[in-house]
């Protein structure tokens, strides 16, 4: 990387900063002081100190565990299927194209429209039930929403569903790029099929397995619209994320300091997060 | 600085001209902006008014701006706060959530409209609801029930042990005797719960709901409440509801009605358009939820649903008054088209519930009526958590006084 | 290894089975939105014993719940969406540009700031930005919606652009240079050319999020006549019901430009999003 100053200056970036001060990081800073007040949003603030954060610690560890499970569910998901299916639709199969492009339309919709697809096929009555009713399999027609266990599960699948095409696709060139000679010289020399993929394939992955973890690791703990129009949160709040726990908060109980103190720790759990992704697999292949 | 720079900095420096151009404040002068969810009609009540008031007036432009009813609660607390306010706005009214008209008027963002001709009018035990009991903050519009809703012909129960009784019975001929959309977003177990309580609490106490107001009382501590959510118990033992009650969606539970796997089902007169769309060719009545076994204790939940107000940034007050008159010098004729009636009623003999629901007028004609619980809620918060308490008494985890703590826990006499 | 074997047969045909739960879902909105309204009770799962396009013409005429009509919801989608896509592109490609190719500690500050505004979750500014919003006048206005879908794209775009500049080869820039070309003059006319692939992930991704956009779209156009897709799709979702068929159906109307674009662009996609995650 050359250091050339001269064609680089730093006006060019003025415009970008100040768009992204003024929407982004002004507007949230101020959110975030006002986790240090009783603000509805409406009215001036008054001062509470550390009091949100008390209550939350008190309130909030259910939706903290449900939100870290949903999380580590998910990024191992997404990521598992994301790489099978690179590794499937890498080359040779004549229908690869049409297939990758399937793997991916879901991507292209809107999330609030898949989460009401699947709360459609989901529901107690809906198709899936009658799949299963129909094949003789009464004993698995249950209420998938209405449990908690089924529901963090169903939520992590949807989510799966619509993002691993996406997935694939970071992985994709990855695997592409993995160089044949590399891998027929190992299999000439013995190599199995999974000894292959594990000492050759794999860490040649390791930008894109960074790139996976990250973004995923991040859409899962803001985890919103899937959740809201799946379940709503339910039932009985057992599938709020802190992303639904904020919204529920500020917006909709008009309590918008408590829900920016519960925002500021969602930054910092996410922040936290990318730190032990970025240090972890350095300290352990060192 | 380069060009690229030149042309945003211009483009900041245009757009608040081109907006003010374009226009983003409230009407002036001879606009009139009236704000209300949208229930997917073109020709609702509030439609049909704005057209008439149009006609009546020549040279005030009315527009109706609707938004989707899921966020419009939200989106116009901000919108009051924030000096965007429309002229005229339906609502909620009383508490229950963040926008609803008496958290609002508690905030000061409404109008007081105590003198304006209709307000007299108000029945006495609606004006804590769209008042403080003084003054007048918002004309309600449409009376609501709670009741059974069902296929005309179903008997209705008489006692709250033959409620019980008929659950048994359907349940042992694979059917359940009540539907019950237990979904997150449904928003309906706790109307069952008001109904129960209507007929404990209220008809020990009619002046619990003040009582809790001003932190007089509470809910663990109150024997109807205790009682109201036990009897909620006994129903679920005696298989009442559907075994996947918890997860089924509004729209579910009104399929299950229509196909006939559920008999009946609790549910506010106001939302009979949501029973009546997933079963477009059947006769539904509603009579009266017999929450227990004296039929002299037994109470109808009942108050106005919906209300329009002016808020305190509005505009155009003057003129959004006289739409609010206009409105309601034809209420009568308006809430026939939503198929309600007038939480004012038009003459001493009116009708107080629509045609379909006639079995509730005799409770209401003789007073044994209770408020709509959660109007006097005034932390929104408590709605979700007696919800929650409701489902998990479905899915076999909680106990009635548990429930009743997390309502006391979260208890607060002001709107947040 | 290199060969279509019996082995590598099966593994297409496990794949498409595997492509079973993407396309049954799809299967199940389009029978949904063709089902005619009497056909309500009867089996979810069938295809409509009458297909109608009775609920393709009501999502057309009757979304947006009177404010706006479902063509002008396509309008203002297709409008912001490419202005947004545009300005970001015009204003972020500089940015990432500086951001790569100055290695000094301020550069790695500002390039640290546009990452934390990136995870910054959207609830914690939304209502200190739209009172901003208000004062400008700027609310319930395309350009006011357009410069809030910029401000929150930038961070992603910016990001994006920096990791592509990086890894890409300075020998053309550093020969105009020495040419004495002003800096201008070297973006504009060499760098740009050779920033397509990041440009199209850039797009595709941006586009993607503002034609999809609910959340931002509702609160700073809700209840005008400027409001995008997702707004009108969602005027369905009603007090006390949901009709599946409309809301299939509206759904359907929105996501079809694109889909159709995607079919297009496919390729070209695909191969920006692989050099650009990897350059």
């Amino acid at each position: 990387m050359a250091k050339n100053p001269q064609s680089a200056p730093w006006a060019f970036v003025v415009p970008a900063g100040a768009l992204t001060l003024l929407c982004v990081l002004g507007p949230s800073l101020f959110g975030a002081l006002s986790a240090f007040t009783d603000w509805d949003g409406l009215t001036t603030p008054r001062w509470v100190g550390l009091a949100n954060f008390g209550e939350f610690f008190g309130e909030g560890s259910g939706v903290v565990v449900q939100t870290l499970i949903l999380a580590a569910l998910y990024v191992i998901g997404v990521n598992a299927v994301g790489l099978g299916l690179a590794l499937g639709l890498a080359n040779t199969l004549r229908t690869r194209h049409v297939l990758r492009a399937l793997f991916l339309v879901p991507a292209m919709v809107s999330p609030l429209v898949v989460a009401y697809i699947w709360k459609f096929i989901l529901d107690v009555d809906g198709p899936l039930n009658e799949v299963l009713g129909n094949a003789g399999l009464d004993s698995l027609v249950r209420p998938w929403l209405g449990q908690r266990g089924t529901a963090l599960t169903a939520i992590v699948m949807v989510m799966i569903w619509q993002f691993s095409g996406y997935h694939m696709l970071i992985y994709l060139a990855g695997v592409q790029s993995v160089q044949d000679e590399l891998l027929e010289a190992a299999q000439v020399d013995g190599a199995g099929a999974w000894r292959r993929f594990r000492d050759i394939t794999l860490p040649l992955l390791r930008p894109a397995l960074a790139i996976g973890t990250a973004l995923s690791t991040i859409s899962a703990f803001m985890l919103f619209d899937q959740v809201m129009a799946l379940t709503g949160g339910g039932p009985a709040g057992g599938t709020d994320t802190l992303g639904t726990y904020v919204y529920k908060q500020a917006f909709v109980n008009g309590r918008y300091g408590y829900g920016a103190a519960v925002a500021l720790l969602l930054v910092g759990g996410v922040c936290l997060a990318a730190l032990v992704q970025v240090r972890g697999p350095r300290g352990r292949r060192a | 600085m380069n060009d690229r720079g030149g042309v945003l900095a211009c483009a900041v420096l245009l757009s608040p001209l081109l907006a003010t151009g374009c226009g983003g404040g409230s009407g002036h002068g001879d606009r009139l902006v009236i704000a209300s969810w949208d229930d997917g009609r073109r020709d609702g009540s509030i439609d049909v008014a704005a057209r008439e008031f149009r006609k009546a007036n020549p040279g005030i432009t009315v527009t109706v701006r609707k938004t989707p009813f899921d966020q419009y609660l939200q989106a116009l607390r901000r919108r009051l706060g924030s000096g965007r306010a429309p002229d005229v706005a339906m609502t909620v009214v009383g508490y229950g959530e963040a926008g609803t008209s008496r958290a609002l008027q508690d905030k000061g963002l409404l109008r007081d409209l105590t003198g304006e001709s209709w307000s007299a009018g108000v029945p006495k035990e609606y004006r804590t609801v769209v008042g403080n009991g003084t003054k007048v903050y918002g004309l309600p519009l449409d009376s609501t029930v709670i009741g059974v809703v069902a296929k005309e012909g179903t008997a209705a129960p008489k006692t709250f042990s033959d409620v019980l009784a008929r659950c048994r019975a359907a349940a042992a001929n694979g059917k359940v005797a009540f539907a019950m959309a237990g979904h997150e977003d449904s928003k309906m177990p706790h109307l069952l719960g008001f109904a129960l309580a209507a007929s404990t609490v209220y008809a020990d106490d009619p002046d619990y709901g003040e009582k809790r107001l001003r932190d007089q009382v509470d809910f663990a501590g109150s024997n109807g409440w205790r009682e109201a959510v036990r009897r909620f118990v006994q129903m679920k033992n005696a298989r009442c509801f559907s075994p996947g009650a918890a997860g089924t969606t509004r729209e579910a539970a009104a399929r299950a009605l229509a196909e006939g796997k559920a008999e009946m089902v609790v549910a506010p007169s106001v939302t009979m358009p949501l029973w009546q769309a997933a079963a477009p060719k059947a006769n539904l009545t509603m009579f009266a939820f017999p929450g227990d076994d004296d039929p002299a204790r037994v109470r109808v939940p009942a108050g106005p649903s919906s209300g329009l107000v002016v808020p305190a940034k509005a505009g155009a007050p003057a003129l959004a008054q006289r739409f609010i008159a206009h409105y309601a010098a034809n209420r009568v004729r308006y809430a026939a088209l939503d198929g309600a009636v007038p939480a004012i009623p038009d003459g001493a003999d009116a009708r107080r519930v629509p045609g379909y629901a006639a079995a509730l007028q005799p409770y209401l004609s003789a007073g044994k009526s209770s408020p709509l619980v959660d109007q006097q809620w005034p932390n929104p918060e408590l709605i979700t958590l007696f919800d929650n308490g409701m489902v998990r008494i479905l899915n076999g985890g909680s106990a009635p006084a548990d429930v009743l703590r997390s309502l006391d826990s979260a208890w607060s006499s002001k709107a947040p | 290894m290199n060969g279509y074997g019996r082995w590598t047969a099966f593994r297409e045909v496990g794949l498409w089975i595997g492509a079973l739960p993407m396309l049954a879902p799809v299967y199940l909105v389009l029978t949904t939105a063709f089902r005619d309204r009497s056909e309500t009770g009867g089996s979810t799962l069938a295809p409509p014993a009458a297909p109608t396009l009775s609920n393709m013409r009501r999502a057309w005429t009757e979304a947006g719940g009177g404010t706006e009509s479902f063509s002008q919801a396509l309008f203002n989608s297709v409008l912001t969406t490419c202005a947004v896509v545009l300005l970001l592109v015009v204003l972020a490609a500089p940015a990432g540009y500086v951001l790569a190719r100055r290695g000094s500690r301020l550069s790695a500050v500002v390039f640290g700031l546009f990452t934390l505004a990136l995870i910054m979750p959207i609830q914690i500014g939304m209502i200190p930005l739209y009172a901003v919003m208000v004062e400008a006048g700027l609310t319930g206005t395309r350009v006011g919606l357009i410069l809030v879908y910029l401000g929150l794209e930038m961070p992603l775009a910016v990001f994006l652009y920096t990791g592509y500049f990086r890894g890409m080869p300075t020998a053309y820039e550093e020969a105009a240079r020495v040419d004495g070309a002003r800096p201008l003059r070297v973006f504009v006319q060499i760098v740009f050319p050779l920033m397509r692939p990041a440009t199209g992930v850039v797009a595709t991704l941006t586009g993607l999020f503002v034609w999809n956009d609910f959340f931002v779209a509702l609160v700073f156009t809700g209840d005008t006549d400027k409001a995008t897709l997702p707004v009108a799709v969602y005027s369905f979702v009603g007090r006390f019901t949901a009709e599946w068929p409309l809301i299939f159906a509206a759904a359907l109307l929105a996501a079809a430009p694109v889909l159709a674009l995607f079919a297009f662009a496919q390729r070209s996609v695909m191969k920006g999003f692989s050099s650009t995650l990897h350059g």
